[in-house]
Formats: structure tokens, C-alpha cells, sequence
């Protein structure tokens, strides 16, 4: 079990929900019935949690919409400060979103930042941009990004990604 | 000034389904009229045509085989992305590849036939999952097949060249970086994977050629949703006679054996669901 406390907004908590797979079966409709079960109490009692971080506000909409559609529940920032702030002050989430470019603190400085707190060394981080050059992939990776989205992107760009760090299944 | 009317009257719309399906087994039902339409408007203004059924005039003239090729291609939908639902590949990576690397280890020759490949995608994958985490198979007689119907396709994925929004359709990041470089606007495969897939024009509704060989692995992925279950059941046939006993064989997500009368068992792998051939 996790226990979140925020300041001024309650706790949280979570309880990780185990459905037996012990009456492992070889039907698929029994195994597809269990599959959505699972999933449905998982989006209903336990919703993923996402961190998006861009200043452009209409990215942001975008994104939270189709995050929410994934089942996930969104906190934005609108730059890598914020974001940092957001990663000490709040919830884990289980994955961030970033852009590259924004003002006050870019991308590459959050993302080198979070990096350097072993505390987040499992948080999949995937950098969302209009930078497109081969170095600025490879900058971002030594960097430490999980995954590389180049804008403009479309939903299920982002679904791809998700499954690829291994947080959308 | 000619104006273009490309609308599609009732005639027109059966020669042309009944062309596509007999040339490549898809089925374009009357609700498709509209993908008849947009798909070949562009091959009407192409021609210096004035609508559909001129179009459909040509087609019957001796000598139209191009014409008829063309128009067959226009009607396939190509759609396909990298890692394509990711699950076949990681069954592919830690369970499949390391299986029949050990069955295979005194012949040391394995055969994967990647079918209805389009503009190249799933090859691709492929090649790069080999290339990244089998190096052991540099000694092996490795054969990795491709083949589409269309020629069109199958130039573009000759080039492996891809845009940005190809790229971005399910392409890991590292492997973005090992195996591609950037030239102004596209993104194009290294040839030492490229070298690795040997490309070739085969129609499913055909015999297949004599000299194929074996296979271990086969992914006929997104096609078969397209077909009657008379051709699905036939060709279905003809992929079990060229497949290893113990091979395997990867349908799209939306693809099943079900209600066809075919040898193959489901099977689940990790997450991925693949048929192996049973006598
Ligand atoms: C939707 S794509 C699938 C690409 C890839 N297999 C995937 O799953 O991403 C369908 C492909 O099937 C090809 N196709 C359609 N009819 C065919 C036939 N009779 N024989 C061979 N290929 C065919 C089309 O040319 C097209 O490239």
C-alpha cells in the first residue's frame, strides 16, 4: 500500500489490486473477460498518473485529453521548473511527458536534473519536441529520456510510446 | 476547359470490384464505392482521363496490364507502422528467436517471411531485433523475406526511407539513432540492415513459386482482414505447406484461424497470440 499526503488536498492512497492468474486458462474469452476486468477496476480505483510539462497551453489541452482517454490522470507545468516542483511537491506519476523548449528551464536541463536524483532513476521519461536533428535525439538520450516524440504528434503516436516505456499495456 | 467528374456509376463500381478481387482477392463491397472513387481519381487525372468509366474503358483494351496493375495497387490500403502492435515482436525477441536459435543450431539456417509488407515497416522491425540482440546469427544462413503485390509498395520499402511521421509510428528511440540517418526531411535505413531482406512481388491469391523455401517464422499481418473466407481458408493452406512443424505464424490483431478450416493451433505467447501448424 502507498500513502500520499498533500498539502491542502488530502491524502491518497493506493492499494495495489491483485487478481488472482493463478486459475491461469488457455480460453482466450475467459482470458479477454479477466483482461478488461482488470483493467476496468484498475482505471476505476487506481488511475495512472502522468506529468505533462510544455508551456504552449493548447499542447497541454491536447495532451490531458488524450491521457484522460488512456485512463490517466493528468497534473501539467509549464516548465521545468514547475515540472521539478511538481515531482517533489506531488504524487509520483508514472510517466512525464516534456517538451524541449520553454522558458525558465528547458527540457534537457529538467530531464539532466531528474536524472541526477537516484530516487528517479525508474521514471519514464519521454521528450516530446520540435527538435528533429539526429544530435538532439542523441543529446536527449545521453541525457537520460526513456523515449523521443517529434511534434506534431497524433494520439496514437503517444499510445506507442506509452507501451514502448512499458506504462499503457 | 475539361472539367473532372470522377463519380462512379453502378457499372463502373462492378467491373472494378470485380477486377480487384480477382486480381488480388480483396473485396470492395457497394459500401466502398467512395474508396473507389478517391483512390482512383488521381489515376484518372494521371491517364489525362475524364472520369471512371473512360478509366474502366482502358482497362478492357488488349496491351493494359500496367493499367490494370495500377489500378489493383491504388485499391490496397498500406497502412502498417514499426513494431506494428508491439507484442509479436517481444514474443519474437525472448521467446521465438532463442527457441528456434537452439533447435536450428546444427543447420544454423533460419527462414522469416514478413508477407503484405507494404512500404516496409515490419521487415524493418524485424531486421533491426536480429541485428540489435542476435549477433550470434552473423555465422547463420539467415533469410528474411519480403513480399507485397504491389511493385509501388515495394520500391519505397527498397529505399527504406521514411518520413517524420513514419518515424514517429512506434520506432524505439534507439534504434532510431543506431540504424537511421537524417537527410534533410527523411530518415533512411542503414544499408547493412537493408542488405539483410530480400524483396520480392508475390501475389497471396497465386500459386506460390516453387523455390520458396521453408519458413520458421511467418507474419501475414493485416491482409487477410480484407479477403472472403474462401480466400483466407486458401491461402491460409498454402502458408501451412511452406512452414516448418514447429514454425510459426503471426495474423493481425484483428485476425483469426476461427471458423476456417485450417491446421493451425493458437497459441499465446507473453502477450502476443501466434498459430502453429498442426497436421
Ligand atoms: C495494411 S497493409 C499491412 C502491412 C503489414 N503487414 C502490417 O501489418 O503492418 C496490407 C498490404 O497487403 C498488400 N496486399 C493486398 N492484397 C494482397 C495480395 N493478394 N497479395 C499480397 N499482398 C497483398 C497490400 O499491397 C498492402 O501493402
Amino acid at each position: 500500500m502507498k500513502w500520499y499526503s498533500y498539502s491542502k488536498n488530502g491524502d491518497r492512497v493506493r492499494v495495489p489490486l491483485v487478481l488472482s492468474t493463478s486459475t491461469s486458462t488457455s480460453d482466450p474469452n475467459v482470458a479477454s473477460v479477466r483482461d478488461s476486468l482488470k483493467t476496468h477496476l484498475r482505471k476505476k480505483f487506481c488511475p495512472m498518473q502522468a506529468l505533462v510539462i510544455d508551456d504552449d497551453p493548447a499542447i497541454l489541452l491536447m495532451m490531458t485529453s488524450i491521457l484522460n482517454g488512456l485512463g490517466y490522470q493528468v497534473t501539467t507545468a509549464v516548465d521545468g521548473k514547475q515540472g521539478l516542483q511538481e515531482l517533489t511537491d506531488s504524487i509520483l506519476p508514472d510517466v512525464v511527458l516534456v517538451d524541449w523548449n520553454m522558458p525558465i528551464m528547458n527540457g534537457l536541463e529538467f530531464v539532466k536534473t531528474v536524472r541526477s536524483q537516484t530516487q528517479f532513476n525508474q521514471l519514464p521519461i519521454i521528450m516530446v519536441t520540435t527538435e528533429l536533428e539526429m544530435s538532439q535525439v542523441a543529446l536527449s538520450a545521453d541525457a537520460g529520456i526513456s523515449e523521443y516524440i517529434m511534434k506534431p504528434f497524433s494520439p496514437i503516436m503517444i499510445i506507442e510510446k506509452l507501451q514502448m516505456v512499458g506504462v499503457l499495456s | 476547359m475539361t472539367t473532372l467528374n470522377s463519380a462512379l456509376d453502378p457499372q463502373s463500381f462492378s467491373y472494378i470490384s470485380s477486377l480487384v478481387r480477382r486480381k488480388s482477392a480483396i473485396i470492395l463491397e457497394g459500401e466502398k464505392a467512395y474508396l473507389v472513387e478517391s483512390r482512383l481519381t488521381p489515376v484518372v487525372r494521371e491517364m489525362g482521363l475524364l472520369n471512371i468509366s473512360e478509366l474502366v474503358a482502358e482497362l478492357q483494351k488488349p496491351g493494359s496490364q500496367t493499367l490494370n496493375q495500377r489500378v489493383v495497387e491504388a485499391m490496397t490500403t498500406n497502412e502498417t507502422s514499426f513494431f506494428r502492435d508491439i507484442h509479436p515482436f517481444d514474443a519474437l525477441k525472448d521467446k521465438i528467436l532463442p527457441g528456434l536459435i537452439q533447435r536450428r543450431s546444427k543447420e544454423k539456417t533460419l527462414t522469416i517471411w514478413s508477407n503484405a509488407c507494404s512500404s516496409g515497416q515490419e521487415p524493418y522491425t524485424i531486421a533491426m531485433i536480429l541485428a540489435e540482440h542476435f549477433p550470434m546469427l552473423k555465422n547463420w544462413k539467415v533469410r528474411l523475406i519480403s513480399s507485397d503485390l504491389s511493385n509501388r509498395i515495394l520500391d519505397k520499402a527498397r529505399l527504406g526511407c521514411f518520413n517524420q511521421t513514419e518515424v514517429n509510428r512506434g520506432l524505439p528511440m534507439n534504434f532510431l539513432l543506431k540504424y537511421f540517418t537524417k537527410d534533410g526531411n527523411k530518415w533512411t535505413v542503414d544499408q547493412g540492415i537493408r542488405n539483410m531482406i530480400e524483396f520480392r512481388e508475390l501475389n497471396l491469391v497465386d500459386p506460390f513459386p516453387a523455390l520458396l523455401p521453408k519458413m520458421d517464422i511467418v507474419f501475414l499481418r493485416n491482409v487477410l482482414i480484407y479477403f472472403s473466407p474462401e480466400s483466407k481458408t486458401e491461402i491460409l493452406k498454402k502458408v501451412h505447406a511452406v512452414m516448418h512443424k514447429d514454425s510459426y505464424l503471426f495474423l493481425g490483431g484483428s485476425e483469426t484461424t476461427m471458423n476456417l478450416k485450417v491446421n493451425f493451433e493458437r497459441e499465446q505467447i507473453g502477450s502476443a497470440v501466434c498459430y502453429r501448424p498442426v497436421a
